[in-house]
């Protein structure tokens, strides 16, 4: 009977022991983001994090979220009330808008659940009502991301010795921070270059989407044949305006740009099809927020850097895709060898 | 006392025969005077100087083929499509007829073809539809007297002599004959219908259907309900009408009073044989 | 078939009628619809799913698409269809929204100056449809594309923020253990069962949509008639953007895009008739809390998001399917 009582105390000990650092049972963990598309940023940084998770052995339960657009700032706000009610222990969130998801993430955070806040970087100093909840900011700089875009642009054109270019801008949704950060870093860009000039002839509105985008290149080239080169706020629009361009025969003489590196955007950059895409990698971001995760069931949560920026990088040839894409994320050598 | 519409009497008499005159001038003012309608659709005369005379509880069928004009008539005295020159007199009185609410507020009902009935809502609310009493005033939002509706519409189907089973269910789910009973029984609920127009009312119904509307039109006969039928089953129409006017190319070529005449006199007339109709 | 000569001195007890009426009510479906996925999530969502706070939240999400279906409901009850919806909700946030940030617009005001706005807007698609007879669809496919392109050129890259607490409080406040949005939605929706069911009004639109020449024969005003569902469809999408204002407490050019979709669905799949002439506010109160249930059940799941899609479109699709069964093979 002794010896009984003495397991079962040992029993509970070791039990309780364990505990401090392991996990009564799986981890719920929301996955919200304001699209979610396997091939673009989302779907590859799910991935990271699973991996990194995996790699840890940490077992979770992940409830996956998304509104039908990227502009549905009212859908977003229904589905962070209801991650509020799902007792999350962590929760991965990509913004529609920093300002208008404010609301339910002051929810999601007073229900206990901690924040890896991902793609959205917060203004320097700001600071946010559910701040407290927040484990970490992995993300990269859109406004570098644009200025590192109008820099390439202004020194493809002097190196055809042009000192000036014809552009045309397609937009994001009209008040999406990203894409005003993106776009204003390629005019920022594109004007400190010295002995550069751009001229924005027009200023078109494709909603991150490819369609609208492809439908908005297709107008603008009746109206503007003198253009000479297409900035894309995102992955997807960059491949619509391509598409457009090549319907028109007008590849040739007009230069499109891309950001982000999506695989097919990357693809048709090896291909020469889109002249510039400046990467981030999304399963290092995805990694990185695992990484605050782990960090935080250890206890180290005060050594979990804030903000985590993701390095970006220039891809303009096969050279450099080879260089600094991940090769699992993308089996692009197979596509080159076409 | 034809006076300032002499001519128009005349265009009327003429293709009439001395013993209808006869009876028409000693009978008093007739309910309803149809004198001398025109109506054109661009190059087409619809109805060329067309003259109609009903008397107070008479039961008058109108026939002709399909365009002869009964529609285009019945249009011009409903205030569907007003005739373009010509005069209407109801009880003696001159009367401007230029939309169905004129029509409506002289007493005037007509019962179309396609019954006009809205399907999703039942017995009561058709039978009083645009037309209810109200327990709470409110303009549009005004609560209807739901209550009131069914008592009355009850009586008046016990008048017309017609069972519906379930009268607060969607009038959809009602047979032909019952929808028409419907359809005439709100043209009928005030008791100031001076005239009833019933367009094809037994087209479409079943046998034993058709007997009914035919037993509900001889209940409003006897009534003393002032009706005119337009229908092209000329059985129907002998079975339930005082006379008969024949409609043909826009013109009234004859009218006839129903006990005096055969189906192949009428037959004859329709189709233009007017030397085999005037025995 | 029936040996009673009046129906009326031998019409069945109250009681037996309404459970009869109940048999063929149109929303019978979505109602057991509700309580069959109810079950289910409840049974694969574990404890988050069936709780008190998670309905609130449910019913608090589906405000503004329920205060947005009574309109609509109205509207598609004389065989209309309204898809400006989310674009008037937009122009009425850029300009209440735009107003109440510079100061302009006291903000005890912007309730009824949102209402008057959307209301407005309501009625030019009400005049286009009944006295330049544009199909309904067309006409305010237009408007749809009009309105938002004013809201964008408007706005701009603008965003409103910080609203004014009396429009927060809309949004966000808590009264009598409701959201306070949630109870403003229950108030549009028991007056618009009131005004379909109980008054002169709800029989004109019915029997609009259900044979506009029976209409058109009476003394019903039909132009007018049609003409105020859109406006009060405006109305309410006023107040629905004051609503989503406040619970975004922000406002962008953005606002609403997509949302009338999601209204449309719920109305029909609620069992009112797509083509008109039948409709039922019960229903719309339903299947506007049916698409809401399935949204929030479907995350808890922890299906992945693009399951989550597919059950949701295939539910809706047999949703209505079965609607329109039951209204083929039952007896009216």
């Amino acid at each position: 009977m002794k010896r009984l009582t003495t397991l079962l105390a040992a029993a509970t000990l070791s039990v309780a022991a364990s505990a401090a650092m392991a996990q009564d049972g799986p981890l719920r963990i929301g996955f919200v983001s304001h699209q979610h598309d396997i091939t673009d940023l989302f779907g590859q940084l799910e991935i990271g994090f699973r991996d990194r998770l995996d790699a840890e052995g940490i077992k979770y339960e992940m409830f996956q979220a998304a509104p039908s657009a990227s502009n549905r700032h009212d859908e977003m706000l229904n589905i962070l009330e209801n991650m509020a009610n799902l007792n999350l222990d962590y929760m991965v969130f990509g913004p529609t808008s920093l300002d208008q998801n404010t609301q339910g993430l002051v929810e999601v955070a007073n229900a206990g659940t901690k924040l890896l806040m991902v793609d959205y970087e917060p203004e320097e100093g700001a600071s946010f009502p559910f701040e407290d909840a927040v484990l970490n900011w992995s993300v990269y700089n859109h406004g570098e991301m644009g200025e590192q875009t109008g820099r390439w642009i202004a020194e493809h054109f002097k190196a055809q010795d042009k000192d000036n270019a014809n552009v045309i801008m397609i937009w994001g949704p009209v008040a999406s921070e990203i894409s005003q950060a993106r776009g204003n870093g390629v005019l920022k860009g594109m004007e400190e270059t010295e002995g550069f000039t751009a001229n924005v002839i027009y200023e078109g509105y494709g909603n991150f989407q490819r369609e609208l985008a492809y439908n908005e290149v297709e107008r603008a080239l009746i109206a503007y044949p003198q253009v000479e080169v297409i900035v894309a706020m995102n992955s997807v629009m960059a491949l619509g305006s391509m598409s457009a361009l090549e319907a028109d025969g007008r590849l040739d003489d007009v230069v499109v740009t891309g950001m982000g590196g999506q695989p097919d955007e990357l693809e048709m950059v090896a291909r020469g099809k889109i002249g510039v895409a400046v990467f981030r990698d999304p399963r290092s971001m995805g990694a990185n927020s695992a990484e605050a995760l782990i960090m935080d069931m250890q206890g180290k949560t005060s050594e979990i850097p804030r903000v985590l920026y993701t390095d970006l990088r220039v891809l303009d040839s096969v050279e450099s895709i080879r260089t600094y894409v991940p090769k699992e994320m993308l089996d692009i050598d197979a596509k080159l060898a076409e | 006392m034809f006076g300032p519409r002499d001519s128009a009497a005349h265009a009327l008499l003429r293709l009439r025969p001395a013993k209808d005159r006869e009876e028409e001038m000693q009978t008093e003012t007739p309910l309803l005077e149809v004198i001398d309608l025109e109506k054109r659709f661009g190059g087409v005369r619809a109805l060329q100087g067309v003259s109609l005379t009903i008397a107070e509880g008479e039961s008058l069928a109108l026939v002709g083929d399909n365009g002869a004009g009964k529609s285009t008539l019945v249009k011009a005295i409903a205030g569907v499509q007003p005739a373009d020159t010509g005069q209407i007199r109801l009880g003696g009185r001159d009367v401007s007829i230029r939309s169905p609410k004129d029509a409506g507020a002289l007493g005037i009902e007509v019962v179309y073809q396609d019954l006009a009935l809205a399907n999703s809502l039942d017995v009561a609310a058709n039978v009083f539809l645009g037309d209810e009493p109200v327990r709470f005033r409110m303009g549009w939002f005004s609560v209807p007297d739901v209550r009131k509706m069914a008592t009355e519409t009850a009586a008046t189907l016990q008048r017309l002599r017609i069972n519906i089973p379930e009268p607060r269910r969607p009038v959809a789910n009602l047979s032909g004959g019952q929808r028409q009973a419907v359809a005439i029984g709100r043209s009928i609920r005030k008791g100031n219908r001076e005239l009833l127009v019933l367009d094809e009312p037994t087209a479409a119904l079943g046998v034993e259907e058709v007997r009914k509307v035919l037993a509900l039109i001889q209940t409003l006969r006897e009534q003393g309900q002032t009706m005119i039928i337009i229908s092209h089953d000329l059985e129907h129409v002998f079975s339930v009408s005082d006379r008969i006017a024949v409609m043909r190319q826009g013109r009234i070529v004859a009218t006839r009073r129903t006990k005096e005449v055969t189906k192949t006199d009428i037959v004859r007339l329709i189709v233009g044989d007017l030397e085999g109709a005037t025995e | 078939m029936n040996e009673r000569i009046n129906s009326v001195e031998t019409a069945p007890s109250r009681a037996t009628l309404s459970l009869d009426r109940l048999r063929t009510a149109p929303f019978l479906n979505v109602a057991v619809a509700i309580v069959v996925i109810y079950v289910i999530l409840t049974a694969i969502t574990g404890e988050t799913f069936n709780t008190v706070n998670n309905q609130i939240t449910i019913m608090r999400a589906a405000s503004v698409f329920l205060i947005l279906a009574v309109g609509q409901t109205l509207v598609m009850t004389t065989g209309g269809i309204d898809i400006s919806t989310g674009s008037m909700i937009g122009v009425v946030g850029a300009i209440v929204g735009s107003g109440l940030e510079t100061g302009m617009l006291d903000p005890v005001l912007a309730i009824l100056v949102a209402i008057v706005i959307g209301a407005a807007l309501g009625a030019f698609n009400g005049f286009n449809i009944t006295v330049l007879g544009v199909p309904p669809l067309l006409a305010t496919l237009g408007t749809f594309v009009a309105y938002r392109g004013f809201t964008q050129y408007y706005m701009g890259v603008n965003l409103v923020t910080d609203l004014p607490n009396i429009v927060t409080a809309v949004g966000r406040a808590w009264v009598l253990g409701l959201p306070l949005a949630v109870w403003v939605a229950l108030l549009v929706t028991l007056a618009g069962w009131f005004v379909l069911q109980r008054t002169l009004y709800g029989r004109y639109i019915t029997a609009i949509g259900s044979n506009p020449k029976a209409a058109e024969a009476t003394r019903i005003n039909v132009r007018a008639i049609t003409a105020s569902t859109y406006v009060i469809q405006g109305g309410l999408a006023g107040l629905a953007a004051l609503v989503l204002m406040g619970r975004l407490n922000s406002a962008s050019a953005a606002m609403g895009e997509g949302i009338e979709l999601h209204v449309i669905a719920a109305v029909v799949l609620g069992g009112t008739y797509l083509f008109g002439g039948r409709s039922t506010m019960i229903g719309t109160l339903l299947g506007v809390y049916v698409i809401g249930m399935l949204e929030n059940g479907l995350i808890q799941t922890g299906a992945g998001f693009f399951v989550q899609r597919m059950i949701l479109g295939l539910l809706i699709i047999a949703a209505v399917a079965l609607q329109l069964q039951q209204r083929r093979s039952g007896p009216v």
